[in-house]
């Protein structure tokens, strides 16, 4: 029942926000705070292992039911805390933008959507809240209602609709080549028809790809998460793109995690990781040439995608060893999650207070705004991988599947562990510039209006603090979350 | 037995009662059409019910030597509730429509007398009753596509019955010939031709194609449809989306399942041509329909492609195939009749017939371009509409027949959906309109109720498809 309740909250908060907005509660705020708490307590049991389930009895073809196992509470958790710490800045932020009610009802459905697809136990039910996710997080991207907007709303509207049609005919094949559709987590399937059954997985990677930015599929991308405003950036990338990683988690288990891949699946793994790896590699040159820092953010989160794409790859092509890779990239997702939020959030301060988010007009910032500037800091640190924060944990635990299938000596392997490294320094350089051009150098010739609010500065502090927490205790993680749902 | 007489009846004798009162007395009119369109639904439900419970019904009779025959089965049944549901919303709508136009009297008149012949279409129980029911209901709705009278409705006209006329001389010869070669016209009892093993069989189903694929709007046999936007939006929503082209599917699918049956079809070789014309039409269709710029006539070129899902369900000769036709049927319907709704509520409080001017027409009309908005998601097929599942069925049909690239047609003609639809819902609610808020008003809200109304229950449907499974798992087991 639980798990009806959980996506439930944030939609009964959304009709709240419609009808009954009032100016003291921060609706949001408080809806993802409830759905962290009842998470965090109903949900603790199936990391021992329990996974929990439920069904509605509907009559005729369509038996909705809900699955929580580990993963599924990872992403629940993950999800409402995000939601938790943007919804702290968000009021002070859409004050400025503009159209703080119909952002906050969209906000919430996207919640209750996404809490859906992490719930949700059958491939119908997963398609459903993914639709809903979309028609909902449309409205993020389309937000401002002017040309840029528009354009970049029917991109992402488009390639989700024909992901969303690929996941349809996925099942459809999907149900020709097994005796009954499977089950979301509930593992491997032996398929009767390895010709439909592949196809089929191909079907949903291309679906639950292009949500998650896979290259090629990514074009819609970088302008939807650019043009929206910030605390919908910083979900976009933060999480609504895990939620097609975590389909193709989903579909890995179909495939078998954790053993030699069938006979018809072989390409399944390194598929992914050199799909991963051109994924890394695309975003991270792209971002390189931007100007804009949302755009360059954005291009950053296709290449970081790339990273959690690549694990899952080394993971299957790895079989019965690919635990690491698995856990890297839900390591990664987590992190991700974290420190991409927190990089959009400071960025969005700055545009607040300057109106510029072109790189070359900012600099010196560091003065007028200290404490965004350390906090941004260690979010740069997170995502560089640097020791001492989060991303160094999840970036090292990937590198070590990439090398351990590197030792097997298959060519394409060997160049993919140098793509990694090559990848990261060009992270590296990149988030120096965007560092450098925005707090340091010359101080810009540019108004900067008022003082920031507090509560902008909270909720980035919020996000870093979990940052470096795991940061120094990157065993945390792993020991008690990762390794059970791997 | 009184059921299935009072269905069919409510219709022709609440119209003859609407033709002879007098032209002022709008407000009993109202309520006489009214009382009939509620009392001709209330027994198809009763009929099909009693149908899919397993009951049989048969009421036969003689014209000119002809042996005619009521007799519904599954298949008729979910087509007269289809009908008969959906023109209850087309009254309700029609009162706020047509409040203040002109020729009202001829307007119900002929909209009550065609309720009774589609119904005769769907619980018809041998080709015969088929044949006169099919071509009564060519002439029944005729005044109501010249309705406006104009030069251009006139012409509308004529090409209706040429088209429509055509296609019944192919069906009158291929009727005769199935006579001769079966010896007997009746559904009931298996395919009329299974046993029959002459030559001419593909030629025969050729004939029939063309007979009933005129009302289906099978490409090329499409042109009337477009030309019958002309008629007033009720009209358009129900008869030209709903229930003359229904007609032609109903036609259509008893060809393939109660005149040769699904086995004799499996060996024709004109039966594989059929999904390809099918996909023809489906993908063609909805391209030009995302050229049209004026709104009836982007949705008479959608219906068009929207008609040949349901053929191409019943072509694929498998129960998910059919399963995904009937699916069709009953949602598809449902999202096209609150589309055109919209559109007339759209003309009617803003006077713009074309998409190119709707920019900001949602401000004014915010719960009417909703509905449009969740009708084209259902026309792309996405949930949580009820058109998910049947493309969902259609495509199963497609790879179970082992014609997978069928089910590619469905997803290219999906995005091609999104094309023409999505667009212009979200230039609808850009920029500013002329009028603030024009859905006040009793007038308005006899056309809103009914859209909005319908958008829930397809939503509702989308979610629990279990709703219409019984109806549909009877017609496809009725048929394998």
């Amino acid at each position: 029942m639980l798990l009806v309740i959980l996506p439930a909250i944030p939609l009964i908060g959304g009709l709240f926000v419609l009808f009954k907005r009032s100016r003291a509660i921060n609706i949001p705020l408080v809806t993802s705070a409830i759905v962290f708490v009842l998470g965090g307590f109903g949900l603790g049991n199936v990391f021992e292992g329990r996974p929990l389930n439920f069904r509605i009895p509907l009559s005729g073809p369509y038996t909705p039911t809900f699955h929580a196992d580990s993963l599924s509470a990872i992403f629940v958790l993950l999800a409402a805390f995000l939601w938790f710490a943007v919804s702290i800045y968000a009021p002070e932020y859409m004050k400025h933008e503009g159209g703080t009610r119909r952002f906050e009802f969209c906000t919430l459905l996207t919640l209750s959507a996404v809490l859906g697809v992490f719930l949700a136990g059958d491939l119908f039910t997963i398609l459903l809240f993914f639709e809903l996710m979309t028609i909902a997080s449309f409205f993020w991207v389309i937000h401002r209602w002017n040309k840029e907007a528009v354009r970049a709303g029917y991109f992402y509207l488009f390639f989700s609709i024909v992901g969303g049609l690929f996941l349809a005919l996925g099942i459809v094949l999907l149900g020709a080549a097994t005796e009954a559709l499977p089950e979301v987590g509930g593992g491997f399937v032996a398929p009767l028809d390895s010709r439909l059954f592949t196809w089929s997985v191909v079907l949903f990677m291309a679906g639950f790809g292009i949500k998650a930015g896979m290259a090629p599929l990514h074009l819609w991308l970088p302008h939807a998460h650019s043009v929206a405003p910030t605390p919908s950036s910083a979900l976009l990338s933060g999480l609504l793109i895990k939620v097609g990683a975590y389909g193709l988690i989903r579909v890995g288990e179909f495939a078998g995690w954790g053993r030699v891949l069938g006979s018809g699946m072989t390409w399944l793994g390194p598929g992914l990781a050199l799909l991963g790896a051109c994924t890394m590699l695309v975003g991270v040159t792209a971002a390189l040439l931007q100007s804009d820092a949302k755009r360059l953010l954005a291009y950053h989160s296709v290449s970081q995608i790339g990273y959690i794409i690549l694990g899952l790859g080394i993971g299957l092509y790895l079989g019965s060893d690919g635990g690491l890779g698995l856990l890297g990239a839900i390591y990664h997702i987590v992190n991700h999650a974290l420190f991409k939020a927190a990089l959009f959030l400071g960025v969005g301060v700055i545009y607040l207070h300057t109106k510029e988010t072109n790189l070359y007009n900012l600099g010196g910032l560091w003065r007028r705004f200290p404490v965004t500037a350390v906090l941004m800091f260690l979010a740069v640190l997170g995502i560089t991988g640097a020791p001492g924060l989060n991303g160094y944990a999840s970036k090292t635990l990937l590198h070590h599947a990439v090398s351990l299938a590197a030792e097997t000596g298959t060519p394409w392997v060997v160049w993919v562990e140098r793509l990694f490294l090559l990848v990261g320094v060009g992270t590296t350089a990149s988030f120096t510039k965007l560092y450098y051009l925005i707090f340091l150098g010359k101080p810009a010739k540019i108004k900067i209006s008022g003082g920031v609010s507090p509560r902008l500065q909270l909720a980035m502090g919020l996000l870093t603090a979990v940052m470096v927490g795991i940061g120094l205790a990157p065993e945390f993680f792993p020991n008690n979350v990762a390794v059970p749902a791997a | 037995m009184l059921a299935l007489i009072l269905a069919l009846s409510s219709g022709v004798v609440g119209g003859l009662i609407v033709a002879v009162m007098p032209q002022a007395r709008s407000r009993l009119r109202n309520l006489v059409v009214l009382v009939f369109s509620v009392s001709g639904t209330i027994f198809s439900w009763q009929v099909a019910l009693m149908v899919f419970a397993g009951e049989n019904f048969r009421i036969v009779g003689e014209f000119g030597g002809l042996a005619w025959s009521l007799d519904p089965d599954p298949l008729g049944a979910v087509f007269g509730l289809i009908a008969s549901t959906l023109w209850l919303f087309t009254t309700v709508y029609s009162f706020g429509y047509m409040a203040g136009k002109h020729k009202q009297r001829t307007y119900y008149t002929f909209l009550l007398i065609s309720f009774s012949v589609t119904l005769g279409v769907a619980f018809s129980g041998n080709l015969v009753a088929l044949y006169l029911f099919y071509e009564l209901l060519t002439f029944a709705t005729y005044p109501l596509v010249i309705h406006e009278r104009s030069s251009g409705a006139v012409k509308a006209g004529a090409k209706y019955i040429l088209y429509n006329l055509s296609g019944a001389g192919a069906l009158l010869i291929a009727i005769v010939i199935t006579y001769g070669w079966a010896g007997n016209l009746d559904f009931a009892g298996g395919p009329i031709l299974a046993n029959c093993l002459k030559n001419g069989l593909n030629w025969l189903l050729v004939l029939f194609t063309i007979g009933f694929g005129v009302k289906a709007a099978i490409m090329p046999l499409h042109r009337w449809l477009p030309a019958a936007m002309v008629a007033p939006t009720p009209v358009s929503a129900l008869l030209h989306a709903v229930a003359v082209v229904y007609s032609g599917v109903y036609g259509i699918l008893r060809v393939v399942y109660s005149v040769f049956g699904h086995e004799l079809m499996a060996e024709l070789s004109f039966s594989s041509m059929l999904p390809l014309i099918a996909a023809f039409t489906i993908l063609v269709g909805v391209t030009i329909a995302t050229q049209q710029d004026v709104l009836k006539r982007r949705l008479a070129y959608h219906t068009i492609s929207q008609l040949s899902y349901i053929l191409l369900g019943a072509f694929t000769l498998q129960p998910s195939g059919l399963t995904g036709a009937i699916l069709h049927m009953i949602s598809y319907s449902t999202l096209k009749v609150t589309l055109f709704f919209c559109a007339g509520i759209i003309a009617e409080q803003t006077g713009e017939i074309k998409v190119s001017k709707m920019g900001g027409v949602g401000w004014s009309l915010p719960m009417t371009m909703a509905a449009f908005g969740i009708a084209s998601l259902g026309m792309i097929g996405m949930l949580p509409l009820n058109t998910f599942w049947s493309k969902y069925y259609l495509m199963k049909g497609s790879v179970a027949g082992g014609r997978w690239p069928l089910a590619l047609v469905l997803i290219a003609s999906g995005i091609i959906n999104a094309v023409c639809f999505i667009p212009t819902v979200v230039t609808a609610f850009r920029g500013k309109s002329v009028q603030p808020n024009a859905e006040r008003g009793g007038r308005v809200a006899l056309m809103l109720a009914p859209t909005l109304l319908l958008a829930a229950i397809a939503l509702s449907i989308g979610l629990w498809p279990g709703i219409v499974w019984p109806g549909v798992q009877a017609v496809v087991n009725w048929f394998f």
